[in-house]
């Protein structure tokens, strides 16, 4: 778990006081159309239901512009539903914000500040027109103030995040299994789940998604409950009931029409799935039943196809095994899925592409990129630890899924990832499977430059972090006179 | 692109390419990786040896800015893995 930080990695900066965590990555809702006006510009909106305490400057109230995620369909008249409008762009700044943010750029020339501790300024100077003569000073002190908390050069942040996020580790529960907030879907919490993320497994334990819906198929129950049966998969079984004619050697398949109408499938779909079925024909007999004959009759065959019938999949994601639909306070219909294939349900109009995200880090990864996957990591991890009551500094977990989509995939901290395919020998044989890896060492001729940590330790050499890092040298010869 | 997850990504210059790794002091190779076949590359049509902007949103700074190299998709997946052998000598490590 110790996540050695990568020595180019930009150190994770600890501007102020900490922020309160506020704002999840995911709680996004889309705008529908504007019911008040937008809290704070140039910010990310947080989701209205957390009560921002307002900005009590008065800015102009800025329409949002039709985003381009918005369906070609003409819109339903939208019934009273509070929707909260995160525009996909954040708006655009007052000019007046904009210049006193140019005039603290000059003053910062090739330093830098957080983005918010100079909104913080902005926000102040904005609002006593006194301080904006002072503004260099103001500036300056911060930049002083900030210097002061960031980490310093050399610091084992690695170490200290390792410990950090596995010390109140040790307060969890073992084996936690929850019914997390979600009706009935059972989602892995707690340690399990931490060692899942940490160990970049290629797929959950337990996948689930979030669907989000867009535009009138969030508002409209009928739609929801349509967009659900395109997701939920439903195999021969669930629909209809399977009788093998040994006499005949036919098999009849009864459908259930109340299943059927509810799931909205056609006998025709049905009949058109079943005769996918190789050596066998199938003709439909009555409105409800489906007779399949087999091309060389045999009792093997027979059984055979029965069990191929039974799972056949007629309708649905491949992967998903229940849906959940639930409506949610200030979003309308959600759909909550066992079983996860992003790929494919991002593709099913009427779902939000924007916003629907899955537990699966891997599948984030490779539909949106590292950079989601990293953010997802975060995400996860974070929301796994404090849904067990454990508060541990967003940063130490942002370090670690740095360190984990460093390379442009998702490795995992330990044997198989990031420790394993560290370029030290020593560091890695102090890690695990020791003999192994100076055997392959002493194999390969392999050099080590003993420049990490555990290497240095080994040889007895003082560390490089630290004051160990600087290296100073004095010549001890005689002054010549 | 555009999903919440995804942060912007933007082609750096040549220009402001020598800026960056002269105001870090770095080579380019230390900087993060970003496949070229990652998605959110690919919509912004990086190559490989072009440097990455991304504008995270950050739960700390709001908004932060990070870097990343376009590297070729195979040169990391096909490196060398260390054979995993003798996994009985290693007990399951339960750290954490």
């Amino acid at each position: 778990m110790a996540a050695k930080k990568p020595a180019k990695q930009k150190k994770t900066k600890k501007p102020v006081a900490k922020k309160p965590t506020k704002a999840p990555f995911v709680k996004k809702i889309p705008q529908k159309k504007i019911i008040k006006k937008e809290p704070v510009k140039k910010q990310k909106m947080k989701p209205v239901e957390k009560k921002p305490k307002k900005t009590k400057e008065d800015k102009p109230v800025q329409k949002t512009k039709p985003s381009g995620k918005q369906t070609k369909k003409e819109k339903e008249p939208v019934k009273e539903i509070k929707m909260v409008p995160p525009p996909p762009k954040a708006p655009e700044e007052p000019d007046e914000h904009k210049k006193i943010r140019a005039q603290i750029h000059k003053i910062l020339k090739n330093n830098t500040l957080p983005y918010n501790i100079i909104n913080e300024i902005i926000k102040r100077v904005v609002k006593d027109k006194k301080l904006e003569s002072k503004l260099g000073r103001i500036v300056e002190k911060t930049m002083v103030a900030y210097q002061k908390t960031c980490i310093d050069p050399t610091e084992a942040c690695g170490m200290v995040g390792a410990q950090s996020i596995g010390e109140p580790g040790t307060q969890m529960t073992m084996r936690t299994f929850h019914y997390a907030g979600v009706a009935e879907i059972n989602v892995t919490l707690g340690l399990p789940r931490l060692i899942e993320i940490v160990d970049a497994r290629s797929s959950p334990s337990t996948p689930m998604m979030n669907i989000y819906l867009r535009d009138e198929y969030r508002i409209n129950p009928d739609l929801a409950k349509e967009i659900a049966n395109q997701i939920e998969i439903t195999r021969l079984v669930d629909v209809a009931d399977i009788e093998m004619d040994l006499t005949n050697m036919t098999i009849a398949i009864k459908l259930n029409t109340k299943t059927i109408e509810k799931k909205g499938i056609t006998a025709d779909e049905i009949l058109n799935s079943v005769s996918s079925i190789k050596k066998t024909s199938a003709k439909k007999e009555k409105e409800t039943t489906i007779k399949i004959n087999l091309d060389e009759p045999g009792y093997k065959q027979l059984q055979n196809v029965s069990e191929t019938l039974k799972t056949l999949k007629i309708k649905g994601i491949d992967g998903i095994k229940r849906v959940i639909i639930r409506k949610e306070p200030n979003e309308g219909y959600v759909i909550y899925s066992e079983g996860s294939n992003l790929k494919k349900v991002l593709e099913i109009e009427g779902v939000d592409p924007y916003r629907t995200t899955t537990n699966d880090i891997h599948a984030v990864g490779r539909e949106l990129g590292i950079e989601a996957a990293r953010n997802m990591i975060i995400q996860e991890a974070y929301n796994t630890l404090s849904e067990q009551g454990l508060n541990v500094d967003m940063r130490h977990i942002m370090l670690v899924a740095d360190v984990m989509t460093a390379d442009g995939t998702v490795r995992a901290i330990g044997r198989h990832g990031v420790s394993g395919e560290k370029s030290s020998v020593l560091s890695r044989a102090a890690f695990e499977i020791t003999v192994n890896h100076l055997l392959l060492a002493s194999q390969r001729g392999e050099t080590d430059g003993l420049n990490g940590v555990a290497e240095n330790i080994i040889v007895g050499q003082p560390v490089s972090l630290g004051t160990g890092a600087v290296k100073l040298v004095m010549s001890h010869g005689k002054k010549k006179t | 692109m555009g999903h919440v997850l995804v942060p912007e990504h933007t082609v750096l210059t040549e220009k402001e390419c020598k800026d960056l790794l002269e105001k870090y002091n770095i080579k380019p190779d230390q900087l993060p990786k970003i496949l070229n076949t990652d998605s959110a590359v690919m919509s912004i049509g990086a190559k490989p040896g072009q440097i990455v902007k991304i504008l995270r949103k950050s739960q700390t700074a709001k908004q932060a800015i990070a870097y990343r190299l376009v590297v070729e998709g195979e040169s990391i997946v096909g490196s060398e893995v260390i054979p995993d052998i003798s996994m009985d000598v290693v007990s399951e490590s339960s750290e954490m």
